[in-house]
């Protein structure tokens, strides 16, 4: 149960990482679900014809983060909305993807290139067999590790390093961001190239951990994840928390899925639902502590 | 008004009249670089780009029955774009379109289906009606959301919407699925409560005349009243509006909710004069264009006339083109995404001035959601 | 030595087409503290944003110790030596007193060094003897601490060139001496600074050269010594401006407004802690204090913003507690807020509706709008102040003195009963000031309660009968101002300055400073307010 929990997770995880970034820079990038989908498609296509998982990781990585930094080089150049332009990104990339799988691959359903195994699975002999703690750490997927790993180390990012100073700094006050010297445009780039990468990571975990590339693989992740940020009160330890209650709503409704005779089209609803209740949860309990004594 | 304007200000006076927007050159962009993206893509997917090309311009001009329903989807595009652009004037963003529009041609169907003895006029009234009611309803918890909660009415409206579509996907190709059909769609509504052409063979119909009327009485609604009038200043700061008495919270519910009845009613006559039954995602790009073209119209009624046109223009013809390359790709999310690239894009030379310290304050206003 | 020279500095905005700055040249030694004086919008702070490379003039040329410079941006500046701390010191509000200075100064290397930063950190601030803890979040530093941060901010990176806009703008007087010595000790130690400000005493207190800009162009640099303050004023102005009031009206007795024991609390705080006064027609009654200590808070109350969490209050001898915005307006109460930008005016929409959001709906009938008779009388609105702009123009488009003429022709064209005045002469120009303080006489005369909120000294003292000391959330004092017409205006601005710093708990002020309303419960002497 633990495990699966953690296997579903771990893409909401590195998108919402990806998005408190931004978030905290001051400029939300609603794209996520965008980046995902296209960091999903590259992972796979280049596994598939490398043969390498890693070369797909790598190349999703650099591509996504590249699209990710173009992007907002030309978002903050032209001074653009980025909730519009982001909207740009999240609907293009569902038609790109479409189109260069028909491209490259002679379909637009699902991609699954001969050869390809969906991803090992590491298991640690020693905590394997351990309740609880067992499912938490042995039996994932290299990107269940790679999601704590770095949310810990954006954690440190953010608090200890010059540039996470700043990036925080131009987020809570740009106009005093700048008289101190410190350009709030280029931190706000930087973030936002940062999101892709997460984004990148988050979808080639999600096509390489199933071997295969289904159309909108993604399903509303990357939204998922904008919710989570909020709910996690921009923090980093928060977004773990609410990424983990998301995941736990999902495996719910997988188990759901499973022993009443909900038809599947009718669950696909369900995430939404849930995050719908949780958000909707979450501003009334905030509106409630800001009140009045 | 004083005779001798500096330009600069005599250009601010234009742009800032609440019909047509004086600014031509972000929309022109906006278009241009949808079509420079659809005809990329074509070239790089056609063995013959020239002539692909030449039926992306031609396509929708070359018989009664591409124009036809070319004007007939800027018909469906003028009601999302106009209610998109109320929920805008009123301060919000209206992300959840796809599923109140599926949504009202849903509720249309079902009240058609249910009433198919009643007289035609009776029943297309009433399914328009209930279907906007229900459009009202389903965005109108968002504006409500945001009045009580300050909870973003963006992300609310969008989930909402998310929710609604595989639910009424599962209904229309499940329970409710016309068994004598091969199509995931319900039952035909009676041949009654048909809206005719009146460009056959397109599907052409009186929709695209109630949806131009209904612009001209948005703008009549913004200029002329007070209702309009209190609108627009709550949109444009909600801590003005309401140390000047208005009710802000109550602009944030009504601009929703009317944005949400928009979006049905173009889901409901889709059903009523385009396809007279309910079929599986029907409605899909009605919401997403509605915002295209209400950014393009920079929120002004009458202006999203013409936005409406040339979007549906550009989008009939990359569709008309594609049939002609060998790849086949969503023209429309290409386009909606090159239009809201471009469209709120400033390609100004004029670094920094004292704008920059303005500018900050203004997207804090426009769109600033800092907790 | 010369520290910063500037030579035929231009700058013409191309967005609305003002010519900010005309030709300004002036130089500056090392070690001189210069005064540049000059009214609201004259374009002192454009020179100042120029020199701190937030503006790029188009024309003239800047050399920082003989050497010629460009600024593209203030890292351009700072790392020349030239710093800015702004008339509201801009501090990342949730970041320590530390952070704040650490920021785009964090020292070699990717990592943070706290430790280190801190070690010198507090060096700096016992060198200058500032009482500031740098674990502190600047959000709960009082004002005159978060100056001493933004001063902190740019000593700690070394900076030998200070600009200061305004700093003594919101300052108690004694505050202002500190301030004073701190710039004394920073000049004596080798450092320079220019100091903006319109406030003729301190220029004449604190500088060894001055000069004044008119309109954008330097009128005079001069020797401090060589000129007068009445002088001084003169080329400030221009011209001589008579200010000959209308004569006041007796006050009436009849109590229009009255606040009984009103406290607000939020999440723990006490903004406003029972706070009571009454207002009669036809009176000025002034707050002043510290935006932080009450008098933002009651500002919110009394507008109908924010409610109060305890207390009553009494409108024209009806309740009014817990009335709203929308009620006070229909009741003939008016609100000219401080936060103009974000309570004053909608930036999106037109001059012209921005004027009559009071009264369109008077000029309608049946939900429809008379747009030829909105539009008339929003022609005649805008010529209440002289607005000398396009009414159909965007509102984002004007500068800051013309968004505040926009707010008082709307907030002050009808006679209220209740006139709320928040900071009101902030961005406004002398004839416009003028204007404002006719209007006012006016309006009293007329029997409106005017109700003012100011953290500028002088300007409640030119406006108010009666002045009310907020501090720490409580009305410490309330002053008589016929009180202080036979006395030395500097003794006025140290007596109220004492009870604005909360080091005045005893009662005994000038004499017979209080014939007023009964000082609210628990004010009285020795309350424990002094920290």
């Amino acid at each position: 149960m633990i495990s699966s929990i953690v296997d579903i997770m771990t893409p909401f995880l590195l998108a919402a990482l990806g998005g408190l970034v931004t978030e905290l820079a001051g400029s939300l990038v609603i794209a996520l679900e965008g980046f995902i989908l296209v960091g999903a498609f590259v992972a796979l296509a280049v596994a598939g014809a490398t043969g390498s998982a890693l070369a797909g990781i790598a190349a999703s990585a650099v591509f996504v983060t590249a699209a990710a930094w173009a992007f907002g080089r030309f978002t903050i150049g032209t001074k653009a909305n980025i909730f519009i332009t982001g909207l740009a990104v999240n609907l293009f990339a569902a038609g790109l993807t479409a189109w260069a799988s028909a491209v490259l691959f002679g379909t637009k359903g699902v991609v699954k290139p001969a050869g390809l195994e969906p991803l090992a699975r590491l298991s640690i002999p020693a905590i394997e067999r351990l309740p609880v703690i067992g499912g938490l750490l042995s039996g994932h997927t290299v990107f269940a590790y790679l999601s704590w790993i770095l949310a810990l180390a954006l954690a440190v990012f953010l608090k200890r390093t010059r540039t996470g100073l700043r990036i925080r700094a131009s987020g809570m006050d740009a106009q005093a961001a700048t008289v101190r010297g410190v350009d709030p445009d280029r931190y706000r780039l930087i973030a936002i190239s940062l999101s892709g990468f997460f984004c990148a990571l988050a979808g080639a975990g999600l096509s390489l951990g199933a071997g295969a590339y289904i159309p909108n693989i993604s399903s509303g992740r990357g939204w998922i994840a904008l919710v989570a940020i909020y709910l996690g009160g921009r923090t980093t330890g928060g977004v773990v928390a609410a990424s983990a209650v998301f995941a736990v709503a999902e495996y719910l409704s997988n188990i759901a899925q499973g022993t009443v005779a909900i038809p599947g089209s009718l669950l696909l609803a369900f995430p939404y639902l849930v995050t719908f209740a949780v958000f909707v949860g979450y501003a009334i309990y905030k509106k409630g502590r800001g009140k009045l004594d | 008004m004083s005779p001798e304007l500096p330009a600069a200000k005599k250009k601010a006076a234009a742009e800032s009249r609440w019909g047509f927007p004086a600014g031509l050159k972000a929309p022109a962009i906006a278009i241009g670089a949808a079509l420079a993206a659809a005809m990329g893509f074509i070239v790089i997917s056609s063995g013959n780009p020239l002539d692909a090309i030449g039926f992306f311009f031609s396509g929708p001009l070359s018989s009664p029955y591409f124009f036809g329903n070319m004007l007939n989807e800027t018909g469906g595009l003028i009601l999302t774009g106009l209610g998109v652009a109320l929920a805008f004037r009123s301060g919000c963003f209206n992300l959840g379109g796809e599923g109140q529009a599926y949504a009202g041609g849903f509720v249309a169907t079902m009240i058609l289906l249910a009433e198919p003895a009643w007289p035609g006029w009776l029943g297309i009234a009433t399914a328009c009606l209930a279907a906007a009611a229900a459009g009202a309803l389903v965005a109108g918890i968002s504006g409500y959301l945001r009045a009580r909660y300050d909870a973003d009415e963006l992300i609310s409206s969008f989930l909402i919407s998310s929710a609604l579509l595989p639910v009424i996907d599962y209904l229309v190709s499940g329970p409710l699925r016309d068994p004598g059909s091969n199509l995931l769609a319900t039952k035909a509504i009676s041949p009654a409560f048909r809206l005719p052409s009146i460009m056959p063979p397109s599907h052409l119909n009186a929709a695209f005349i109630l949806a131009i009327f209904l612009a001209v009485g948005m703008r009549f609604l913004f200029s002329r009243t007070v209702f309009g009038f209190e609108l627009r200043i709550t949109g444009g700061n909600r801590e003005f509006a309401r140390a000047q008495g208005i009710d802000p919270k109550r602009y944030y519910i009504l601009g929703m909710a009317g944005s949400g009845a928009f979006h049905a009613l173009a889901g409901a006559l889709a059903v009523i004069g385009t396809y007279f039954t309910c079929h599986k995602g029907f409605s899909s790009g009605l919401g997403w264009n509605g915002i295209a073209v209400a950014l393009i119209a920079g929120n002004a009624p009458l202006a999203v006339i013409p936005a409406a046109l040339v979007f549906s223009y550009v989008d009939a013809g990359a569709s008309s083109a594609i049939l002609h390359t060998d790849f086949s790709f969503e023209a429309g999310s290409l386009i909606q995404a090159a239009v809201f690239l471009f469209i709120t894009a400033r390609f100004t030379r004029a670094r920094f001035a004292r704008s920059h310290f303005a500018h900050s304050h203004f997207a804090r206003v426009r769109f600033g959601r800092k907790p | 030595m010369e520290a910063v020279r500037v030579a035929g500095i231009g700058k013409y905005f191309s967005s609305n087409g003002v010519t900010a700055l005309k030709d300004v040249s002036f130089a500056l030694e090392r070690g001189e503290i210069r005064a540049v004086a000059g009214e609201n919008g004259a374009g002192k702070s454009t020179l100042m944003h120029i020199l701190s490379g937030l503006i790029e003039p188009t024309a003239g040329e800047i050399e920082i110790e003989g050497k010629p410079v460009t600024f593209a941006s203030p890292a351009d500046a700072l790392s020349a030596g030239i710093g800015m701390v702004h008339q509201t010191p801009r501090l990342i509000l949730d970041f320590s007193v530390l952070e704040n200075c650490m920021l785009g100064a964090e020292g070699r290397g990717s990592f943070l060094k706290y430790r280190s930063a801190a070690a010198r950190l507090e060096a700096l601030i016992s060198e200058y003897g500032f009482d500031l803890d740098p674990a502190m979040k600047a959000r709960d530093l009082s004002l005159s601490q978060k100056q001493k941060t933004a001063l902190l901010t740019m000593l700690y990176r070394n900076i030998r060139i200070l600009l200061l806009d305004e700093p003594t703008a919101a300052l108690a007087p004694q505050e202002v001496e500190r301030l004073f010595d701190f710039l004394e000790r920073f000049a004596a130690s080798g450092g320079s600074c220019i100091l903006i400000t319109h406030r003729l005493p301190e220029v004449m207190r604190i500088s060894r050269k001055v000069a004044v800009i008119r309109k954008g162009e330097l009128v005079a640099d001069v020797e401090t010594a060589s000129v007068t303050a009445e002088k001084l004023s003169h080329l400030m102005v221009g011209g001589e401006l008579k200010m000959n009031l209308p004569a006041c009206s007796p006050q009436g007795d009849t109590v229009l407004y009255e606040a009984a024991s009103v406290s607000r609390r939020v999440g723990g705080r006490t903004l406003l802690d029972s706070v009571s006064f009454a207002l009669r027609s036809g009176e000025v009654l002034g707050f002043v204090g510290m935006r932080e200590d009450g008098l933002e808070a009651l500002e919110g109350v009394v507008s109908g913003f924010d409610g109060a969490t305890g207390g009553a209050i009494t409108l024209s001898g009806t309740d009014a507690t817990g009335a709203d915005t929308g009620a006070l307006r229909s009741r003939g109460a008016r609100y000219v807020p401080a936060r103009k930008l974000e309570r004053g005016l909608s930036l999106r929409a037109t001059v012209s509706d921005n004027l009559v959001t009071d009264h369109y709906k008077d000029m309608s009938s049946g939900g429809v709008l008379d747009l030829e008779a909105l539009s008339a009388y929003a022609t005649r609105l805008a010529g209440y102040f002289d607005l000398g702009a396009d009414i159909r123009m965007s509102a984002h488009r004007c500068s800051g003195g013309m968004l505040q003429k926009i707010i008082l022709s709307r907030e002050l064209s009808d006679v209220p009963t209740l006139l709320i005045l928040a900071e009101p002469e902030t961005g406004l120009d002398l004839a416009s000031r003028y204007r404002l303080e006719h209007r006012i006489v006016e309006l009293r005369n007329e029997g409106t309660g005017i109700i003012l909120f100011s953290t500028d000294l002088d300007e409640a003292l030119a406006l108010s009968d009666r002045i009310a000391v907020l501090y720490a959330g409580r009305i410490v004092r309330i002053f008589d101002c016929a009180d202080f017409a036979s006395m030395d205006p500097e003794i006025v601005r140290h007596v109220i300055g004492e009870a604005m710093l909360g080091i005045d708990g005893c009662a005994t002020g000038p004499a017979g400073a209080g014939p007023i309303l009964a000082a609210p419960a628990g004010t009285g002497p020795g309350s424990g307010v002094a920290p």
